[in-house]
């Protein structure tokens, strides 16, 4: 990843966790906000119900005073009053007076509890309610809940109790309204809300009982457990019900006990509040806190990918020059804009390329200085060898011909033996620096590595047991299942085999050379150690220097060729050393060698003019 | 006394002329007995119609003569609501004194109590239970001796009807005097028997008394959940309040019942396993009064409708009669009088007795006082 | 009906059948008489109450029907009772046959009956039926007795004369003219109807017309018969009308019945009318007289309160008495009645 890419991800992960938290705060701010209103709303609702429970139990008691207040029912007090009263006369009364004082319910009971009429019973004439003696004085006691007795069974009433006393006999007046769905249809509520009623007039649970407005109510059963809890433990409570998994279809209830005169349980009011509204608002918001969230986000990934393009800009110019510079070119440039730390880091990334380049020029030109001085001392040593006995059989010819004329012949035979054979020599060496000079180009194709490693320990087989030399044991670590790479084979059959020389020579008193090949990551490594004597620090960060050489003799070309061979085959040559112990050198080859490089402005091709210069080995 | 309870008028002889207003309840689509009513009521008053426009009747009840024979005639007919009859001069038990008579049909109670108060009509049948509220409303009232009964009939045929303790259990259930005070206000007198005491003189024989204990006693004896579904006319206010009540009394005796009203004219529901039935008396004499209601109840009732023999001796009838009601299919509860809401105008109106039909022929019309 | 005497009366005749009545309630069986009524007439009801069941047993008594006629127990206006029957009467008349025999002769809508009562009983002796030339739905009829043996019936449209030879029978005809003579007056009747015409024959043959009357009274019309009496007539209108010679009303009384008649002439020199009362014929009646003074009439004394509607009124020949029927509401029974007025009450 870029670091663009990774300031623009973190450009963008900040701008997200930012519209998160804001996107969750308002969601959660405005949840409970509408919930708060909600609840304010509904405790509201709650508050004006009670108000018009009330007030519907004051009408409820006016009306049944009203009744017993009338010219009738006071007439007909009277005359029940008088003995042997016929209380029959009366039996259909109740109907007419409940119909002009707007009651569902209204009973005329004796002064023994026996109903005179009823308008919800008419049967019932005659029969005894005993709990209506109870009391000794009605007065006051207002209305109150009770579950009534009608011809189609039980209901739930709001009733109330006047009497009207002739003498020392009462008449009392039972009056009252159903609650039901037209009481329930009487509330005034807001849009949204609903009151539900349910009424407790059986032992279990019955869904028939569950009425709103406009009749009984659909999926009742869903209430069962709130009413059933309310039966239990008759208070205030509140609870949501969905409807359906839409949480638009929730619906927030506050469940009112309604109790009897006895505190029992006669109904269940439930005054429900719809959060559709609530849902659609939460997902207008909702809606439009992503859509504002996406266009910010996108404003952001626009405002990001430009930012963090602007900013890194000149860092990644940074890193192109410096990728430059790792590729080689030490020249590179990067351009200078402002005066921040990246402003800072150009300058001083230009200075250091700057300062890299003409060091490099610098150790270029040191190193080809080295380069020809080593080449110098090693054309010097290397000539210098052939070219003393050349000397030396020049001056014996000379003296032979001046001192020892007759046996000229024979010292000119010899000494021209030893001419040819060190002008062959020379031939040699200077053929070696021409071949250093101008190495060919390999010629890719597929190598199986193992291959060429069990071949070159095949070939040094004899070698490794020569007769007059400590024997080196070879050990061969090979991995099987190798994948072949691209490669030239001859051109690496002479790399190893320069190491393996290497090697031997390293181990003047035999030990043990190892040769191992893995693969990872597409690289196929290969490493040949010894058990030599090792290398010193120095010796190790010079070992690939052309013409450098630890041995007596060599040209201290081969690790040059062999370094030079692995890096035009994409590779890498590294050497691990400890003295008294052993080298081990490292190659790593790619599976598939990259593009040809350019021309690389090594020694080797810089010194394009010491191609004249044999190559040997080191 | 039976009589009329009313305003003093003065004395006068029978006043020829006058037109008669009379509302009734009933639909009649047609004055020819020889078409079936619709239902009771229209049978009712097709009866008393066509006892105005024959002169006399068969043996069998059945009317004799061609119509137009009797005391009037028929002078226009719009059936269903309307109807004149004009006096017959010929009769030959003299000619009526009325000259016509006009007749409404359809109106219900309460508009024809209504119409009797702002003399709007002359006469009316009025339901007995209304007759006290008549009366306090100013209004003319003359009742008959009680001659009509109403009772249960159980269905032959339905499981719980066909259990004798039921039957029994229902009966000894109901408060009879109950319903006569509270529902008839007094007009009626509590059934025990099929036969009212004016007519047999052995009604006091049957026992009236509720008995809810034993009625609890009786009902527990039966296994299973049972319920009595005890039909009535929907359109018969009193049979729904007697139905009503009889649903309260048995539930105080652990009885379920349960009260289900039917059209008017329909049969009773496949489900109704009894009735409220009314049975009005075909004649005073209580044998045939006896065969006569066996007959209407019909073989549907389970009970032995064979006639009793002519000449039958109190004895034989008061064993017949014991019979039938020890069987209880039949459950007696209350005897209903004819009530008639009379004009001011209205003279010397008599209430027929049982089986008789309305006495126009002799009723004349005075001034209103 | 007297139950101390009715007890009594079984009793007996249980103990005539060998039965004992005891005083002991412990016994074995239980018997409840109940006397009843029903469509056919009274009967005894007994309900034998012993060994866990009951019995009964019953049997019929009958219609009280003919019944020895019994004193009316008011004073100032005095009605007795002469004969009453279930059958209607339009008439009746009594005469003496010998000084232990009366016969009594009742006039029906379609017969004349004959009773000869000796003592207490009355025997019905002959009954001839009246072919009528009109059926009327409340028949109107008059006889007059002349004697033992000569009546005359006048009943729908005809008119009827007793014989004797060689027995009791009556010959009918048609009464033209419809001519009913009360006293020496021929009021004409109107057969299809229940009233008369209006119109007066006197003995002068000079005729009078009133307004068509139910009855009429005249303080001597039987005596005098002169037609320029004063009179009294009960209008069909409803409104009696007092007449003094002349064709218009001189005075006009509301609240009279439709049958007046002149009462004894016994008291005092005042002209007094018998008056039926208000109701009809679903109700009582009453007879009340007046005192007819200076164009008014004048209530004198209480009125006579009796059982029934009055069908009939007409007054004796000896213009001491009026026959009055009535007809018990109660009973069923149509009673034939003689009232008399005694004065000073």
């Amino acid at each position: 990843m870029t670091f663009r890419t990774k300031l623009f991800v973190v450009f963008m992960l900040a701008l997200l966790l930012s519209i998160g938290v804001v996107a969750v705060g308002v969601a959660v701010v405005t949840r409970r906000a509408f919930e708060e209103s909600n609840r304010q709303h509904s405790e509201a609702l709650v508050t004006q119900f009670e108000r018009e429970f009330a007030h519907h139990e004051q009408e409820v008691t006016n009306r049944v005073q009203g009744v017993a207040d009338a010219e009738a029912t006071v007439a007909m007090a009277i005359a029940l009053s008088r003995p042997k009263a016929d209380v029959s006369v009366y039996v259909n009364d109740a109907r007419g007076v409940s119909q002009s004082h707007q009651l569902d319910f209204l009973d005329f009971i004796a002064s023994d509890g026996s109903i005179i009429s009823s308008n919800e019973w008419p049967a019932r004439f005659g029969y005894k309610i005993d709990w209506i003696t109870q009391p000794q004085d009605w007065s006051g006691a207002g209305s109150f809940l009770m579950k009534v007795d009608t011809q189609e069974g039980p209901a739930l009433g709001l009733m109330s109790v006047s009497t009207v006393r002739v003498g020392d006999k009462d008449l009392y007046v039972l009056g009252g309204e159903r609650l039901g769905k037209d009481f329930l249809a009487s509330l005034v509520l807001p849009e949204g809300m609903r009151a539900l009623l349910y009424l407790n007039l059986d032992p279990n649970f019955q869904p028939t009982n569950l009425v709103d407005e406009a009749g009984t109510v659909t999926e009742g059963e869903r209430l069962a457990s709130i009413v059933a809890e309310e039966q239990q433990n008759p208070s205030k409570r509140t609870f949501k019900v969905a409807w359906t998994p839409d949480p638009a279809s929730a619906e927030a209830f506050h469940a009112l006990p309604l109790l009897g005169r006895q505190k029992e349980v006669l109904g269940v009011l439930l005054v429900g509040s719809s959060q559709r509204e609530e849902a659609a608002l939460e997902r207008r918001i909702l809606l439009l806190a992503l859509g504002v969230s996406a266009m910010g986000l996108l404003f952001g990934l626009i405002l990001s990918w430009w930012g963090a393009a602007r900013v890194t800009r000149p860092v990644r110019k940074l890193a192109e020059g410096a990728r430059e510079v790792s590729e080689g070119n030490w020249a590179a440039h990067v351009e200078v804009r402002g005066r921040n730390e990246v402003a800072q880091l150009a300058l001083a990334f230009n200075k250091m390329t700057q300062q890299l380049t003409e060091q490099r020029e610098r150790l270029v030109q040191a190193e080809r200085v080295a380069a020809w001085r080593e080449l110098a001392r090693r054309l010097a040593h290397e000539l210098k060898n052939p070219l003393f006995p050349l000397q030396t059989t020049v001056e014996n010819l000379q003296r032979a011909k001046e001192q020892n004329f007759d046996q000229f012949e024979e010292v000119f035979r010899e000494s021209t033996g030893i001419l040819l054979a060190e002008i062959e020599n020379l031939k040699n060496i200077v053929g070696r620096f021409s071949d250093f000079a101008k190495m060919p180009q390999p010629e890719l194709g597929p190598v199986n590595l193992n291959d060429v490693v069990r071949g070159i320990v095949k070939l040094f087989e004899a070698q490794f047991g020569a007769v007059g030399r400590p024997p080196i044991t070879p050990e061969l670590h090979l991995e099987e299942g190798l994948p072949t790479i691209q490669a030239d084979a001859t051109l690496l059959h002479r790399s190893i085999e320069n190491l393996v020389l290497n090697a031997m020579d390293a181990m003047p008193a035999g030990g043990v050379l190892m040769l191992r090949t893995t693969h990872e990551n597409g690289n196929v490594d290969l490493e040949v150690s010894d058990t030599g004597t090792g290398l010193t620090p120095e010796e190790t960060d010079r070992l690939f220097t052309p013409y450098y050489t630890t041995k007596q003799h060599g040209t201290g070309l081969g690790l040059a060729i062999v370094q030079s061979v692995v890096s035009d085959h994409g590779g890498r040559i590294w050497v691990e050393s400890e003295t008294g112990v052993g080298t081990s050198f490292h190659i790593r080859l790619p599976q598939k060698p990259p593009q040809r490089p350019a021309a690389a402005s090594s020694p080797a091709g810089e010194s394009a003019t010491a191609e004249s210069a044999a190559g040997a080995e080191v | 006394m039976l009589g009329i309870v009313g305003r003093a008028d003065p004395a006068r002889r029978p006043k020829y002329g006058g037109t008669l207003r009379v509302e009734i309840g009933a639909v009649v689509n047609s004055p020819d007995p020889a078409v079936a009513a619709a239902n009771p009521e229209e049978a009712a008053a097709k009866e008393r119609i066509s006892a105005l426009l024959y002169e006399r009747r068969n043996a069998d009840g059945t009317f004799a003569g061609v119509a137009g024979s009797g005391p009037f005639r028929l002078a226009e007919w719009d059936p269903g609501k309307h109807a004149t009859l004009a006096a017959n001069p010929e009769f030959r038990g003299g000619r009526a004194f009325l000259d016509s008579i006009e007749i409404q049909m359809g109106r219900a109670a309460r508009d024809r109590l209504l119409d009797l108060e702002v003399d709007k009509a002359d006469f009316a049948e009025i339901p007995p239970e209304e007759a006290r509220r008549a009366t306090e409303r100013g209004v003319r009232v003359s009742t008959s001796q009680p001659d009509e009964l109403l009772a249960i009939a159980f269905v032959a045929g339905r499981p719980i009807a066909e259990d004798a303790r039921a039957r029994e259990a229902l009966s000894r259930s109901i408060d009879r005097a109950a319903i006569v005070n509270f529902i008839l206000q007094k007009e009626g007198e509590a059934a025990g028997g099929l036969l009212p005491q004016w007519s047999s003189g052995t009604a006091f024989l049957f026992s009236t008394t509720v008995d809810p204990a034993g009625a609890k006693s009786l009902w527990s004896q039966i296994s299973g959940s049972p319920k009595i579904v005890l039909g009535y006319d929907a359109s018969d206010s009193l049979a729904q309040s007697v139905a009503e009540r009889i649903v309260v009394n048995a539930r105080d005796a652990g009885i379920s019942v349960t009260a289900e009203g039917t059209p008017a004219g329909a049969n009773a529901p496949a489900d109704c396993d009894a009735r409220i039935v009314r049975l009005p008396m075909a004649a005073p004499h209580p044998a045939m009064a006896l065969t006569h209601f066996l007959a209407a109840l019909g073989p549907g009732s389970g009970i032995d409708a064979t006639p009793l023999a002519d000449g039958a001796s109190p004895q034989q009838i008061y064993d017949r009669e014991r019979a039938i009601v020890s069987g209880y299919r039949v459950v007696p509860i209350v005897w209903l009088p004819q009530v008639y809401g009379l004009g001011a105008r209205v003279r010397d109106w008599k209430a027929p007795a049982a089986g008789e039909g309305w006495p126009f022929a002799d009723v004349w019309i005075g001034d209103a006082q | 009906m007297d139950l101390a005497i009715l007890r009594q009366a079984l009793a007996d005749q249980i103990v005539i059948r060998g039965g004992r009545s005891v005083e002991d309630a412990s016994s074995d069986s239980v018997v409840q008489v109940t006397i009843s009524q029903s469509a056919d007439g009274f009967m005894l009801v007994a309900e034998i109450h012993g060994g866990g069941a009951t019995q009964t047993a019953m049997a019929m008594v009958g219609h009280l029907e003919e019944a020895a006629a019994q004193p009316s127990p008011h004073a100032g206006i005095e009605r007795k009772i002469v004969w009453q029957q279930s059958r209607p009467i339009l008439d009746f008349g009594a005469a003496d046959l010998d000084t232990s025999h009366t016969l009594l002769y009742v006039l029906g809508a379609d017969r004349l009956e004959m009773y000869e009562s000796s003592g207490d009983a009355q025997v019905l002796h002959e009954v001839r039926t009246i072919a009528r030339l009109y059926a009327s739905r409340d028949p109107r009829g008059r006889l007059v007795v002349t004697d033992a043996t000569h009546v005359t019936a006048f009943v729908g449209g005809v008119r009827c004369d007793s014989q004797w030879s060689p027995s009791f029978a009556i010959e009918c005809h048609d009464n033209a003219g419809q001519q009913w003579p009360v006293g020496p007056v021929s009021w004409r009747f109107d057969p299809s109807r229940n009233y008369f015409s209006g119109s007066m024959t006197f003995s002068n043959s000079l005729e009078a017309k009133f307004p068509a009357f139910y009855s009429a009274a005249s303080p001597s019309a039987e005596t005098s018969g002169q037609n320029n009496s004063r009179w009294v007539v009960a209008g069909i209108d409803g409104h009696a009308q007092l007449f003094e010679g002349s064709a218009a009303a001189v005075a006009t009384f509301d609240g009279w019945g439709s049958d007046i008649a002149t009462g004894a002439p016994a008291c005092g020199s005042q002209w007094q009318v018998l008056v039926t009362g208000t109701g009809d014929w679903t109700e009582t009646d009453r007879l009340q007289l007046y005192e007819i003074r200076d164009h008014r009439a004048i209530a004198a004394g209480q009125p006579l309160e009796v059982p029934g509607p009055v069908l009939a009124l007409w007054p004796a020949a000896d213009g001491k008495s009026t026959r009055v029927v009535v007809r018990n509401l109660e009973s069923g029974l149509y009673e034939a009645s003689i009232v008399t007025v005694s004065c000073g009450k």
